[in-house]
């Protein structure tokens, strides 16, 4: 079931230069440049781009927050620029640069006021409250002040007061934005989590390849306000990531015209090289590399996800 | 309909408690704020007090009627913005894009907007509004729910003000000194000061694009002399007013374009 559908999205602002009283000029910039994309439901997609890709805008007219230039959306069948209201029962939203939690309150009475709005009464708010909690294993935290806690733990009740009032589809905006390595890894196991045990559709977006990597099975790479990429992280891996680097260490020296593959550098008995495995088969590579001498140590390591979302976005500019 | 009006109500009287509670996580500062605008307001009377005495009563301008005047004023200053003080933050959240997280939530923006803060000296200008209305009424009941009941509706005419020029932000930036202008130099003091002093020009002003007029004059001429028609051109021009800052609010949301600062609620 399509959850997500965007076809032909299109948003500019007009930006005045010069003069004081008179802008001397006006241009108008492409912000989105006509996407199209559908998710489905269940689907963890990252939507990743650098700065000013076009992806913090993108998200604002998918929840309804600004209006498009044209195309059009449709999220859980509602149009975010008619249905706004409506759209907000189905949709829950973080974004890590913005607070729903209030900085004077306790994260408890912060959701019970989100769940008021949600139009959920006392009970119905003090349970669901309790269950989130548990879920989240947060309990010793709602009866904090929320600007007494760390910045991993408010991230987390962020999260956590995006779903109370049990939202289809999650919009993630930099979720882990600042954290350290164990806040980042609790945050990703919860989304995990919520993904896992109610088929939640989560779109995200982030700067931390490592979100990606251990979350979505779906990338959409935006840059310039448009889609260059949109394929699931498997076929991207195959694509990019069938380069490896091998390092072999043998017991003597290897001549550089000994070898038959292009050879990067060669240091004694130490060879560095660079191996498409789309045009090389590994098996084979490894009888060769064996048939040479007599290998004490080898490595292969693959190119870094984050160097290849680094290459796709400069071969794109 | 009926249930998204209670619900609203419902979302109102958390929204106020919640204000309240953040208030009262800073109780000595809520307290002073609220007895020192008291006594600001106090300083006022005192001297309208020496100018009565000194110059006595003319051209239909009595002490009872400053009273009254000062009364509406304060009372309907009051009660807007302890209760809706989010107005007064309107053109912030414009500008900085925090109104993205009243956008993503079931509930009307410009409610939620408007409750999302309490102005807490605010409630010095409520009691004291009261309390001074309450003397120039000479305690008379009816008299005394009148008085609030007027100030009430009042309200809609700061609230009103405060949401026109602060949407304005979204055409032409940043238009918090227009509105702290307005309501201070124009709303306020106009409002305190007795209609009869005034020249037809001002007054015609007075009477259309400063809504001074129907949020204190003819309010305090109705607690001296009812009258039935006073009351209701003051309710058709008070909708007027209101509706105006709704439509103009849409449509300032509709043209909103967000951004990226880093916020928190407060």
């Amino acid at each position: 079931m399509i959850q997500i559908s965007v076809k032909n999205l299109k948003k500019s602002f007009t930006i005045k230069t010069g003069g004081i009283f008179r802008a001397k000029e006006k241009k108008v910039i492409a912000a989105v440049d006509n996407i199209s994309f559908e998710v489905e439901k269940g689907e963890i997609v990252a939507f990743i781009g650098p700065n000013g890709a076009g992806k913090s805008t993108t998200i604002k007219m998918l929840t309804g927050i600004i209006q498009s230039n044209g195309g059009t959306i449709s999220v859980a069948g509602l149009d975010p620029s008619k249905d706004r209201k409506k759209l907000a029962y189905n949709i829950g939203c973080m974004f890590g640069q913005k607070s729903q939690l209030y900085m004077h309150l306790t994260v408890r009475d912060s959701y019970k006021l989100l769940c008021s709005i949600y139009d959920l009464d006392e009970k119905q708010a003090e349970s669901r409250i309790d269950e989130v909690a548990q879920m989240f294993k947060i309990e010793n935290l709602l009866d904090k002040v929320v600007r007494k806690l760390s910045l991993g733990q408010r991230m987390i009740c962020e999260i956590a007061g995006s779903i109370l009032h049990k939202p289809e589809i999650i919009f993630l905006d930099e979720p882990t934005i600042g954290l350290d390595i164990f806040a980042k890894s609790r945050i990703r196991e919860i989304i995990k989590k919520l993904n896992e045990e109610s088929s939640t559709t989560i779109f995200l977006t982030s700067h931390d390849i490592g979100d990606v990597e251990a979350l979505c099975n779906r990338i959409i790479i935006i840059n310039d306000g448009k889609i260059v990429t949109d394929s699931t992280i498997q076929d991207l891996k195959h694509k990019y990531l069938s380069k490896k680097k091998i390092k072999i260490s043998y017991d003597t020296v290897i001549k550089n015209n000994e070898f038959k593959y292009k050879v990067e550098k060669i240091d004694g008995n130490q060879i560095e090289l660079i191996v498409d495995t789309n045009e090389v088969h590994m098996g084979e590579l490894l009888s060769y590399f064996t048939s040479v001498g007599n290998i004490v140590d080898i490595q292969i390591e693959s190119t870094p996800l984050e160097d290849v979302i680094k290459n796709i976005y400069k071969e794109r500019r | 309909m009926l249930t998204a009006v209670k619900n609203n109500f419902r979302y109102f009287l958390n929204a106020v408690k919640v204000n309240i509670k953040s208030a009262m996580a800073y109780k000595a500062s809520f307290i002073v704020q609220a007895v020192f605008m008291f006594i600001n307001n106090l300083f006022f009377l005192v001297f309208w007090k020496v100018v009565f005495s000194n110059a006595g009563e003319s051209a239909g301008i009595t002490f009872n009627n400053v009273l009254y005047l000062w009364s509406f004023s304060s009372l309907s200053f009051g009660l807007a913005y302890f209760f809706f003080g989010g107005i007064e933050k309107i053109n912030e959240y414009i500008i900085t894009g925090t109104m993205d997280s009243f956008l993503l939530q079931p509930k009307n923006v410009l409610l939620n907007v408007m409750t999302s803060k309490c102005t807490f000296s605010a409630c010095g200008d409520m009691v004291y509004g009261l309390v001074i209305g309450a003397i120039a009424a000479g305690g008379n009941i009816p008299k005394i729910l009148l008085l609030v009941s007027l100030s009430t509706f009042g309200s809609i005419f700061f609230i009103s003000s405060e949401v026109i020029i602060r949407s304005l932000s979204v055409w032409i930036g940043d238009t918090k000194m227009i509105a702290n202008r307005f309501v201070e130099m124009l709303l306020i003091t106009f409002s305190t000061y007795p209609e009869n002093i005034f020249r037809i020009g001002i007054k015609v002003i007075l009477y259309t694009v400063v809504p001074v007029a129907y949020l204190a004059y003819l309010p305090a001429r109705l607690m001296e002399d009812f009258n039935l028609s006073i009351l209701l051109l003051i309710f058709v021009v008070g909708i007027i007013y209101g509706c105006t800052a709704i439509v103009v609010f849409n449509k300032a949301m509709k043209g909103y374009e967000s951004g990226n600062s880093m916020a928190m609620k407060n």
